[in-house]
């Protein structure tokens, strides 16, 4: 048992602020590493002392086990935190902690390499009576036996490497005919990735849902288990969105993963927080075990919500040797908590990530929710590390509450500079089958089967732009009455207000009407007479657009200079000009006011030249003929685009002040 | 500072019967009022827009700027006469700012009788006129009217104050400088082709406008030509080949934008650019119904009215302490300082004398004045008329009279007899006068104007001495004529005022009203005073 009063944390971001924080609340000193990227990140302001340790690479910095070591022992913590990713579930790593008599913040090395290996961690399940995927993790490798075992399984099925994870080196095999030229593939790449061809094969869980037991075990043999978390909502094995507890879990099986989870975790000695992922089959109704992880989770704070319990700190309280002070029975489950990852990506061009200086940050500060955040406004989002910036995670007392909460959080949490996928994460919240708590891993592949798209300027931007603008005109006109007013009316209480029609011009060229009606606050906003946006409350201030509708509050990042809006939309910022009737009517009417399509002589004249024939395509402006007149040539141009019609003249003929020279039809007419 | 301490208790029983009492006067005005600005029959209104136009308040609010506002006049014009059906006179008038320009608007309705003018028309037309001269605004036209309305041409064409006023108007306007700008959205015939002929600058609407001084039936009778009207005075033919119109319209949007465009380069002075900061009223203006008894007998402190429209309730009492039946005092609203009077019952000698005080005052300061009328008279009687109450009386009315500041006036209750005239009635020309739905304008009150007409008859000499049956005729005669007479829209419709207005409006009107009466360029500073200001 090994007592520290420093912890060096071994990583960065969210997680390594979270942990400072967990520190600070138990008097433990803490040690920022940061790389040549993160010489101002957050973290690093945030713990007691930091120290750099290397490159912008994780390979030659975060992920240098050798670095972090010499970086505590230097500074003389007495403990590594490793965080999650990184070096978290690094067996070797563990070891040498220990090997430099520092304590390592997680489980004994062994526990991490026995768990780490997919195969081995199945047999060990097995053997503690965990029900586990009907699967072969056998040692023989031979295309022979995996068949064999494959045709025993059943399809559909899947190939995985025995050494993987994340998804990597995962097949799904539909039908055996398949089966050998799949396993070669399958090999190939668990060899590129982890350098090991070794291949294990599973039943593929037709209705597969994530859930997932927290763990919390001590070194005096007592084990707990915090109750599950459902982290279906993923892309890519990649989760989005987690919450606990599980919805719609039958207790029975709920019972059986959670005794499944303290079974194991007591089988292989557990001494920290750990999670036993489970796959559950909703048309089954069976779980089977998946794998454990042998490290904080990115998700534990939805479980710390529900339970009141601090899983970070209990971490370091284990590690330092404390016994865990509470019984099972203690544990019990407080309304209903759910997370959703911000991260610095673009979830309509295939998660992109996305890099930049946070020019504007606000966390919304309001009960309920907990922003863990690793970044600030300053902050620089770089392309060496995970996309996540922050969690935002809401508690409520139901399923339902707590949606709304977080959805409120994500549109209050605004960062500027950076492109984030908070967008994408409000319409995942929305998905009918999300929100009623059926949603199985597959939810964003067959929600979105095209992929997640950005929507387009939606009338609603429109009307964001048009208000915006208006309120400006209200609030940055003369401080006369005549400007402070609005559109006062005489007849605004017996239902007639003012209105105005802005010509709204977007960045696509696209001019269309907007209708702003009302004043002080209350303001309708239609097109074609279709009503967009009732906003009550409305204001303009400090580049926020704020309002109320249908009882909720909104506020979105609306800066106005002149006659232009720069709005952020779902379909990123965009500029919008709102142009008076002159600025868009008047535009090159002089001529073509009534005249239409065709062209007629201004002047009496001389036809000197015929530029076009009938059936030629022409464009608007082009010239068409060529009038000569008092001994000057004057060019006749198109008023529109179009096809000539008719020609009324020719080169030599003499014509009188508007005659009809030229017709033209529209391109389109059929 | 010197705060109106309001005594006023808007939980207290008489608060709330008052206000209960005033709700049901605003419900009526505004179904009146929205009846009104309709305008013409659903199927007219329907077969306007077919034709590619749009409704006179539409059009306007495709003239004015931006969240800005319009003080639209006389809404309730011609209520109650012809049937009912001759909606705000047919005619929209009011100021807005027009790129930036405060301006005159004067709109047909041509869903109201096509347009046509109608003596309430002529009168609602000119008047705007009178307001853009007195305020120095350009005048901007949207025409579409058939002219005057001929059954009742010796109400609309012969007199001083009648159709040839308005171009009489408009020709002396753009004289002194102030343009006079048409934009022709249907048919002028006759005298309506005059207002766009005599406008400094014309535009017209592609197959909707004509303009000619006979029709096409005029036409055949006088000379026997056939000809449609398109081909007479259509609006290519007076833009391309007369010059009548300068401008030709695709269509009424196009119409107005060009017309937005011509008034950014009409080279006025600007205005309505500066205001020094101010506070709202510290009490509710929503709560001057609760104020205003039902009970015309039972009396109520006007100082609680000016309380919920001056800025901040901030109030500098003239010789609070003498003459108090008349209340005067100095007030910003909406920053503009302007000089109060109100009544607090009948004007004795000592309050006539107050105010002719107060008015030469404001007057020697170039502060407006506002007057807001709840005034039963002078007071008669052998005491007040030893007090000389007949020339302490005209001596207000002098004043008044001769005051050359901007002047407006809120017919806020009664406006009886020559109390109507010291506190500036219509006849005394107040730059606006609007009223209340509590307004009662006339000679006397009905009760003592039917005691006079008794006691007239009973003294009448040359006819045999009345029964009670002929008094008791008598009697309800003069009631019904002085109930019909004094009621605020009979006043409103004949144009008595400038329109009715609701108590929680006042204040935003008067301030629309002092903006622009206090930025008139010629008003400001440069009259003579040749007199000091006498104490009285």
């Amino acid at each position: 048992m090994k007592s520290f009063t420093k912890v060096l944390i071994a990583n960065r971001g969210e997680i390594a602020v979270r942990l400072i924080k967990a520190c600070a609340n138990l008097n433990l000193q803490s040690v920022a590493v940061f790389s040549d990227a993160d010489e101002n990140a957050l973290h690093v302001q945030l713990a007691d002392e930091a120290i750099h340790i290397g490159p912008a690479e994780a390979r030659s910095s975060y992920l240098d086990a050798e670095r972090i070591i010499a970086a505590a022992l230097k500074t003389g913590a007495g403990a590594i935190h490793p965080g999650y990713g990184f070096l978290a579930e690094n067996a070797d790593f563990a070891q040498r902690c220990s090997d430099a008599g520092l304590a390592f913040v997680g489980p004994s090395p062994n526990v991490i390499a026995s768990m780490g290996a997919k195969i081995e961690a199945k047999r060990i399940a097995e053997q503690a009576g965990v029900s586990c995927v009907p699967g072969y993790h056998g040692d023989d490798q031979s295309d022979a036996t995996l068949l064999k075992e494959a045709e025993r399984i059943g399809t559909p099925l899947l190939i995985k490497a025995s050494a993987g994870g994340g998804g990597r080196g995962m097949r799904r095999i539909n039908d055996l005919a398949t089966f050998t030229t799949d396993l070669g593939l399958a090999r190939d790449e668990a060899k590129a990735a982890f350098g090991d061809p070794a291949v294990l094969l599973e039943r593929y869980v037709t209705a597969p849902r994530h859930i997932e037991v927290q763990i919390l075990a001590d070194q005096h043999g007592n084990v707990r288990h915090l109750y599950e978390r459902d982290c279906s909502v993923q892309r890519n094995y990649q989760k989005i969105i987690e919450e606990a507890p599980a919805p719609n879990l039958k207790p029975a099986l709920r019972a059986q993963i959670l005794d499944d989870a303290v079974k194991l975790a007591a089988a292989i000695g557990y001494d920290s927080a750990g999670t036993v992922e489970f796959v559950v089959d909703a048309e089954r109704e069976e779980a089977y075990f998946l794998e454990m992880n042998t490290r904080l989770q990115v998700e534990h704070p939805v479980t710390e919500m529900i339970t009141g319990i601090a899983l970070a700190e209990w971490q370091l309280r284990i590690a330092a040797g404390e016994a865990i002070e509470f019984e099972q029975d203690e544990v019990t489950i407080n309304g209903w908590a759910m997370e959703a990852r911000v991260a610095a990506e673009n979830p309509a061009e295939g998660y992109r990530p996305e890099t930049g200086h946070i020019t504007a940050y606000h966390a919304p500060e309001t009960s309920g929710l907990r922003i863990d955040s690793g970044v600030q406004q300053g902050s620089e989002v770089t392309p060496y590390y995970d996309s996540m910036l922050a969690k935002v995670i809401a508690h409520g007392s139901t399923r339902d509450a707590t949606i709304r909460r977080l959805k409120q959080g994500l549109l209050d949490y605004r960062i500027a500079g950076v492109g984030v996928n908070s967008r994408f994460l409000l319409d995942v919240l929305d998905l009918p089958e999300f929100q009623s708590g059926e949603h199985l891993t597959s939810l964003l592949a067959n929600s979105y089967p095209d992929g997640w798209a950005l929507p387009a300027i939606s009338p609603l931007d429109r009307a964001h732009a048009a208000l915006a603008h208006h309120l400006n005109l209200e609030q940055a006109g003369s401080q006369s009455i005549w400007s402070t007013l609005g559109a006062w009316r005489i007849g605004e209480r017996l239902g007639r207000p003012g209105s105005y029609h802005y010509y709204l011009r977007s960045a696509d060229d696209e001019t269309i009407r907007i209708t702003v009606t009302g004043r002080q606050g209350h303001y309708q906003v239609s097109q074609d007479g279709q009503t967009l946006l009732d906003a009550r409350s409305a204001s303009l201030n400090d580049g926020q657009l704020g309002y109320r509708a249908d009882g909720q509050k909104h506020r979105i990042e609306a800066v106005t200079q002149g006659r232009q809006v720069i709005l952020q939309t779902d379909a990123g910022s965009q500029t919008f000009t709102a142009l008076l009737p002159e600025q868009v009517l008047l535009d090159e009417a002089g001529q073509s006011a009534a005249s239409g399509n065709a062209v007629n002589a201004p002047t009496p004249g001389l036809i000197a030249e015929v530029l076009v024939k009938a059936g030629d395509s022409v464009t608007k402006g082009q010239p068409l003929v060529v009038l000569e007149a008092m001994k000057l040539f004057q060019q006749l141009l198109s008023p529109a685009d179009g096809v000539i019609a008719q020609l009324h003249c020719q080169a030599g003929d003499s014509v009188n002040g508007g005659d009809c020279l030229v017709t033209i039809e529209d391109n389109d007419s059929d | 500072m010197s705060l109106i301490q309001s005594r006023i208790d808007p939980r207290s029983e008489a608060f709330v019967a008052n206000q209960a009492h005033f709700d049901e006067l605003i419900n009526t005005l505004r179904e009146r009022t929205a009846r009104a600005m309709q305008g013409g029959h659903e199927k007219l209104r329907d077969r306007h827009h077919e034709r590619g136009k749009i409704l006179a308040r539409d059009r306007i609010e495709r003239v004015i700027d931006p969240a800005t506002p319009f003080l639209e006049f006389s809404t309730l014009a011609a209520y109650g006469q012809y049937g009912g059906e001759v909606h705000s006179a047919g005619i929209v008038t009011g100021i807005g700012i027009v790129s930036g320009t405060p301006c005159v608007l004067i709109a047909n309705d041509a869903t109201v009788k096509g347009g046509s003018y109608y003596h309430e028309t002529v009168k609602k037309h000119v008047r705007a006129q009178e307001i853009a001269g007195f305020n120095r605004l350009p005048c901007l036209y949207l025409v579409d009217c058939g002219g005057g309305y001929l059954p009742e041409q010796d109400r609309v064409f012969p007199d001083r104050d009648h159709f040839g006023n308005g171009f009489w108007r408009q020709c002396r306007m753009s004289a002194s400088g102030l343009p006079q700008i048409s934009t022709v959205f249907g048919g002028c015939t006759a005298g309506g082709a005059y207002i766009p002929a005599l406008s400094d600058q014309v535009i017209m609407v592609e197959g909707n406008a004509r303009i000619h001084l006979g029709g096409p039936s005029i036409v055949k009778v006088a000379i026997n030509e056939v000809a449609d009207g398109e081909t007479i005075g259509g609006a290519a033919m007076q833009t391309r080949v007369s010059g009548v119109s300068d401008h030709l319209a695709r269509d009424e949007e196009h119409a107005m934008a060009l017309l937005r465009d011509l008034v950014a380069n009409l080279n006025m002075p600007p205005r309505l650019t500066h205001n020094e900061p101010y506070e709202p009223p510290r009490y509710d203006p929503e709560e001057l119904t609760g104020i205003i008894s039902h009970d015309r007998r039972i009396p109520y402190d006007v100082h609680e009215v000016i309380a919920r429209l001056i800025d901040g309730s901030d109030f500098q009492a003239f010789k609070p302490e003498w003459g108090e039946s008349l209340v005067c005092g100095t007030a910003r609203i909406h920053g503009h300082l302007v000089g109060i009077l109100g009544n607090n019952g009948a004007l004795f000698s000592d309050s006539s004398l107050k105010g002719a005080h107060f008015i030469s005052m404001c007057e020697q300061r170039g502060i407006p004045l506002l007057f807001l009328q709840n005034i039963s008279g002078f007071m008669v009687g052998s005491e007040a008329e030893r007090g000389g109450i007949s020339k302490d009386s005209a001596k207000m009315v002098y004043a008044v009279a001769t005051a050359s500041v901007p002047k407006l006036t809120v017919v806020i209750g009664g406006s009886y007899g020559a109390g109507n005239y010291g506190m500036c009635g219509r006849g005394f020309r107040p730059d606006f006068l609007f009223a209340w739905p509590t307004a009662e304008i006339a000679t006397m009150s009905p009760d003592i104007a039917t005691n006079v007409m008794l006691e007239l008859r009973r003294t009448n000499l040359k006819l045999p001495p009345p029964t009670d049956e002929e008094l008791d005729e008598l009697e309800t005669r003069v009631r019904d004529q002085y109930a019909e007479q004094t009621d605020p829209y009979y006043a409103t419709s004949r144009l008595w005022d400038d329109g009715l207005i609701e108590p929680a409006q006042t204040r935003d009107i008067l301030g629309l009203c002092l903006a622009l009466v206090t930025s008139v360029p010629e008003k400001t500073n440069n009259h003579v005073r040749r007199s000091p200001v006498f104490r009285m």
